[in-house]
């Protein structure tokens, strides 16, 4: 037996994955905006004559890290300094365990423990020397969110919804030159701000302050000025 | 304060634990040895045994009744472990199975889970599996007399960012806790109570 063609469920199911798809995203609307930030910078800014080669890692002592938050950390810091080569250049994490330690990166354990000890080792500064590698930079930071959410409404007719919360950013990157493990920089940069969301289902209206893209964005210039030797931008 | 936030994605965290383990028995990913910073190598041939309690060593939680094979995993990275350690370190009979040894090797060590687990996170204030993995070490000499027993513990603490990947998080925080429980117990060998008497009875610095 053939359905007729206005209950075939075909399009039944077209029709309910349209409303689906319309009601989780077409209605909704995020609207973001910059973030405050604020930076604090220890250790002097460096000072070379030679081009210089980094490379940057997460800090692996620091298990408040995301996966993702320090993926976006690497890739605002290394975005920046390619933008400064031939000045600087930057070293992928391989060619960094390749040229020190001539081991895969999984074979080192780099902590706050561990890296004074290993990089003032004469075999490896020699090592790093012989690579052209100058410095090592290590980050760590995280987001934190705080605010309820309130729905209330007569579902499902009509739902509604709202929330206030306050999010704060902080990203830190410290700068490890491998010829001196003493004259450690660092650039600590925080940025807060709300998001805040209004929904009358299906529609959801939001906006926020962009914290973590903010301040990756300022600690990638931050990273680059201390690199330069620079105070000023 | 614990917000409601918070408390909603702890148990989302439980949640996906629970729906994706129950009753699963899951493998742990080999973990890599350490090689760096490099344990300084002690001139001696060792055996090594392995009890049938670490070899089948499987975590079970409670709650999921959820299993996570560790001992099959820290076999393997325990006799690289004491390979970089030693000149050689070889499989062998229980300690004190003298006449069963070779006779270059120096005594004979056996190695053991004590402890090893993940807790759920607390409530609001955590979003990471505190996850830990502790190793016992004995050095019987050829004789079968204990000459020293230490241990140590490695642990991990990774965020999970996403539920969805709660039990991926849980297994790769086992896999980096085995490997540097690993090379502390190798790292600090020349530091145990006995070891330094062993070492001098055996002519070795």
């Amino acid at each position: 037996m053939t359905l007729p063609s206005s209950r075939s469920p075909r399009r039944w199911l077209g029709a309910f994955a349209a409303a689906a798809v319309s009601a989780a995203c077409g209605a909704c609307v995020f609207v973001p905006l910059p973030a405050e930030t604020t930076v604090v910078r220890t250790g002097s800014a460096v000072a070379s004559e030679r081009p210089l080669v980094v490379t940057v890692l997460v800090n692996p002592d620091d298990d408040r890290t995301t996966r993702s938050l320090g993926r976006q950390m690497v890739d605002c810091i290394t975005r920046r300094l390619s933008e400064t080569t031939p000045v600087v250049r930057v070293a992928q994490p391989k060619e960094f365990y390749h040229s020190l330690f001539q081991l895969e990166p999984e074979e080192v354990l780099l902590n706050a423990a561990t890296v004074p000890t290993l990089l003032s080792r004469p075999d490896i500064r020699q090592r790093a020397d012989d690579a052209g590698l100058t410095h090592l930079i290590l980050v760590s930071g995280a987001t934190v969110q705080q605010g309820d959410p309130q729905v209330g409404g007569i579902p499902p007719v009509f739902l509604l919804g709202w929330m206030d919360a306050s999010r704060n950013t902080r990203l830190i990157a410290s700068i490890i030159p491998l010829s001196d493990t003493d004259q450690i920089s660092s650039v600590d940069v925080a940025a807060a701000g709300r998001v805040k969301a209004f929904m009358v289902f299906p529609i959801l209206v939001a906006w926020g302050h962009k914290t973590e893209s903010s301040s990756c964005k300022v600690l990638g210039d931050e990273v680059v000025r201390t690199l330069r030797g620079r105070s000023q931008p | 304060m614990t917000s409601r936030r918070d408390r909603g994605r702890c148990v989302a965290l439980v949640l996906a634990v629970l729906l994706l383990g129950t009753g699963c028995a899951w493998t742990v990913p080999q973990p890599v040895l350490i090689r760096e910073p490099r344990v300084e190598r002690v001139a001696l041939r060792v055996g090594v045994y392995y009890p049938p309690e670490l070899r089948d060593f499987k975590y079970r939680h409670h709650f999921t009744d959820t299993a996570y094979v560790l001992g099959e995993p820290s076999v393997r990275l325990l006799t690289d472990a004491l390979g970089l350690l030693f000149l050689e370190a070889v499989p062998s009979p229980r300690p004190g199975l003298e006449t069963a040894l070779r006779p270059d090797l120096a005594g004979v060590i056996e190695a053991r889970i004590v402890s090893a687990g993940f807790r759920y996170p607390v409530l609001g204030k955590e979003d990471f599996f505190p996850t830990h993995v502790t190793y016992e070490l004995t050095l019987f000499s050829r004789s079968g007399d204990t000459v020293a027993s230490w241990s140590s513990t490695g642990s991990r603490r990774e965020r999970v960012s996403n539920p969805a990947g709660a039990v991926g998080t849980i297994r790769r925080s086992f896999e980096q806790a085995m490997a540097e429980s690993a090379w502390k117990l190798t790292s600090g060998f020349r530091e145990v109570a006995g070891v330094r008497g062993w070492l001098e009875k055996e002519n070795v610095r």
